[in-house]
């Protein structure tokens, strides 16, 4: 499939796509915006030092001053546009064979972590994540890891569970080939 | 060693090594700090302090035994405060490496360097131990004969003769050449600088010119005709070897089998007289400080393309590449030309506050100043239109039948053939210009001796792109991919 389809993101009852993707809890949203709005008043507390202190600038104090307000605008509005974006873009599926992620803003990406490959998963909740009853999914194989966010913690533990469930049959039959030679 | 377990220690005279190099580097350090008056008393302090560090190493030598088992190596350390156990099976080992310094040669001893195969403390080995050369030298014929079920003796292997004739002249213009475009372009315009600054007899110019040169060009330089001198590769059975060194002689020996990928790397300037260097990502080759072993110094290209065919068939086949199309080219083109207008206007920018401080410079500097400011820009628009180019004309894909192929690069090229069952997972990625257009990149991850790598290809359908990912499912699904042919 490719990455621009016409109603690739609608979704029937089951909460899953026309190709068997499946979209985030809309709680998430309230998530992303929270984490967004520190993240905004954190860029805009260091970048309007050179308002506060224009006298260290000189006469660059202008140019600086104008460059501070165009990156808080736009921190602002990507991250207030952001989550809306992000929610209606982000689908996760996982199978016997593969976990697939496919999300982005500006850049879609389309993840594909073979199981085969999967070396660890980890559930973490942030405290921000865990106001709102959500965690995320850390991935772990040799050459990286890949993260699938803002799950509703009910299906983290499910997907994690799956997944170490695969690990784990998988190193166990290693093992007895192993302890075969 | 037999099915039985031998105990041994590193040689004694490492002690002499290590309090040879702790002395070096307590004399630097102290003569940096400046906290002693005098040569006599300087030498003194570094003379105590290299016992006390001496003492230390014996209690380090004393109390940290190799055993080898049937299956494994166990390494002991029992410090006073801490004891470590270690556990290396020789199945997870990538690789056992000789490796002969001044020291080693002096007192006639090898360090046997043991990498494992992962991508945790990818960069160091995860054992060593000095043994006297013939001990050394039995012992890695039977880790070898276990490890890589290579019959072949130390002997045997110097006699064996190398698979391309690489001469020093070679090694030479692969230290010259062999390096990346940027780090040779930069190299070039600090000698350029170097040389405006002495006419102008500007000493802080040239000493900052020549420091950089240094850096970046001159040392790199000089490491790789020692580390690269009087070149040997060969194969025996699954396992290649690679010999070379002036003063410091490394052997170093990995299985084919834990060869992720191999490339064809030609920087512009070794491009433009045919070159290239041929190097694999073999996980496990943890000694080295750089990105990845060199199977070949640069050679005539065709030599090292027969060389690959050759050394590693598991890898190589005859590419029918599929170049970029017409809308990757279209998309490059825009992204590059908002590029260049965002590099164009920062500089005018930048050019109307430098007339400005012009008057408080030197004539020499302010000229210098207001011509770079015009050149720069203007040569980063020619280098980027350039690279799009060179990106359009070479980038490419194939899928092989155990490899696929991926050109990636413009200036510095690279055409890599990569394992399908090496893929950890990868990553097919559109901006908002290449979506227009229909066109995706391809990111493949990798384990690699660093720990870990991405390796980007050009700009292709998306479909065309995750028929990778499709390959390496398929393979695990239908059995191609077995584990066992890699431990």
């Amino acid at each position: 499939m490719g990455l621009s389809t016409r109603d690739e993101f609608a979704v029937d009852e089951n909460g899953l796509t026309f190709d068997g993707y499946r979209r985030l809890a809309p709680v998430s949203k309230k998530a992303m915006y929270i984490a967004n709005v520190i993240a905004i008043v954190i860029v805009a507390a260091i970048f309007s030092t050179p308002f506060i202190w224009p006298d260290v600038l000189g006469t660059w104090a202008f140019p600086v001053q104008v460059l501070s307000v165009v990156i808080i605008v736009v921190t602002a509005v990507y991250c207030l546009a952001a989550p809306e974006i992000i929610y209606r873009r982000y689908r996760y599926r996982i199978d016997d064979e593969k976990a697939d992620l496919r999300k982005g803003i500006v850049f879609i990406t389309h993840t594909m972590v073979p199981i085969e490959r999967i070396h660890q998963v980890d559930v973490s909740r942030g405290p921000i994540n865990r106001a709102f009853g959500l965690a995320d999914v850390m991935i772990t194989t040799a050459g990286g890891s890949v993260t699938i966010e803002h799950l509703e913690e009910d299906v983290a533990e499910d997907i994690a569970g799956r997944l170490n469930q695969s690990v784990v049959r998988m190193l166990k039959e290693r093992d007895r080939w192993e302890t075969s030679r | 060693m037999g099915d039985e377990s031998i105990t041994l220690r590193n040689h004694p005279t490492v002690l002499v090594s290590q309090a040879f190099a702790a002395a070096v580097v307590l004399f630097v350090i102290l003569n940096v700090i400046d906290v002693v008056d005098g040569l006599t008393k300087t030498l003194t302090l570094v003379a105590v302090l290299t016992a006390l560090v001496f003492l230390y190493c014996v209690a380090l030598w004393r109390r940290t035994v190799y055993t080898f088992t049937p299956t494994e190596l166990n390494v002991v350390r029992d410090m006073l405060l801490t004891k470590s156990d270690k556990h290396i099976q020789y199945t997870r080992l990538a690789s056992v490496t000789v490796r002969r310094d001044i020291f080693n040669m002096i007192f006639g001893t090898s360090a046997l360097m043991f990498n494992v195969n992962s991508s945790v403390n990818a960069t160091a080995a995860e054992a060593t131990l000095v043994l006297k050369r013939a001990e050394a030298d039995r012992l890695r014929d039977e880790l070898n004969s276990r490890i890589f079920s290579k019959e072949t003796t130390v002997e045997t292997e110097l006699l064996e003769s190398t698979m391309i004739l690489v001469t020093n002249r070679d090694v030479i213009l692969n230290a010259a050449l062999g390096q990346p475009t940027g780090q040779q372009l930069f190299g070039l315009v600090m000698l350029i600088y170097a040389v405006i600054s002495l006419f102008y007899e500007s000493s802080g110019g040239l000493l900052t010119a020549v420091i950089l040169m240094l850096v970046s060009y001159i040392l790199p330089l000089i490491s790789s005709i020692l580390k690269y001198y009087n070149y040997r590769v060969y194969r025996l059975g699954d396992t290649i070897t690679v010999e070379s060194g002036m003063f410091t002689h490394t052997r170093r020996s990995f299985k084919v089998n834990k060869v992720n990928s191999v490339r064809l790397r030609s920087p512009i300037f070794a491009r433009l007289i045919g070159r290239s260097v041929l190097e694999a990502e073999v996980v496990g080759m943890g000694e080295e400080n750089e990105n990845m072993p060199i199977l070949c110094p640069l050679k005539d290209r065709r030599e090292v393309e027969d060389l690959l065919g050759r050394l590693v068939p598991e890898l190589y086949f005859e590419p029918e590449p599929e170049h970029q199309p017409r809308g990757a080219l279209k998309a490059m083109a825009i992204a590059n030309l908002i590029l260049a207008v965002v590099i164009l206007v920062s500089f005018g920018f930048i050019s109307g506050y430098a007339v400005e401080f012009a008057d408080t410079l030197t004539p020499f500097w302010s000229a210098t100043a207001l011509t770079l400011l015009v050149a720069v820009p203007l040569l980063l628009v020619i280098l980027i239109a350039g690279r799009v180019v060179l990106a359009q004309r070479h980038r490419a894909v194939c899928m092989g039948e155990d490899s696929f192929l991926i050109v990636h690069g413009s200036y510095d090229l690279s055409v890599e053939y990569i394992n399908y069952d090496k893929v950890q997972y990868t990553e097919v990625a559109s901006g908002p210009i290449g979506r227009r257009f229909g066109v995706s990149s391809c990111s493949v991850h990798m384990m690699s001796s660093q720990g870990f790598r991405d390796i980007t290809s050009g700009l292709f359908e998306p479909g065309d792109l995750e028929r990778i990912s499709d390959e390496v499912n398929a393979r695990v699904r239908d059995g191609r991919y077995d584990y066992r042919k890699y431990l």
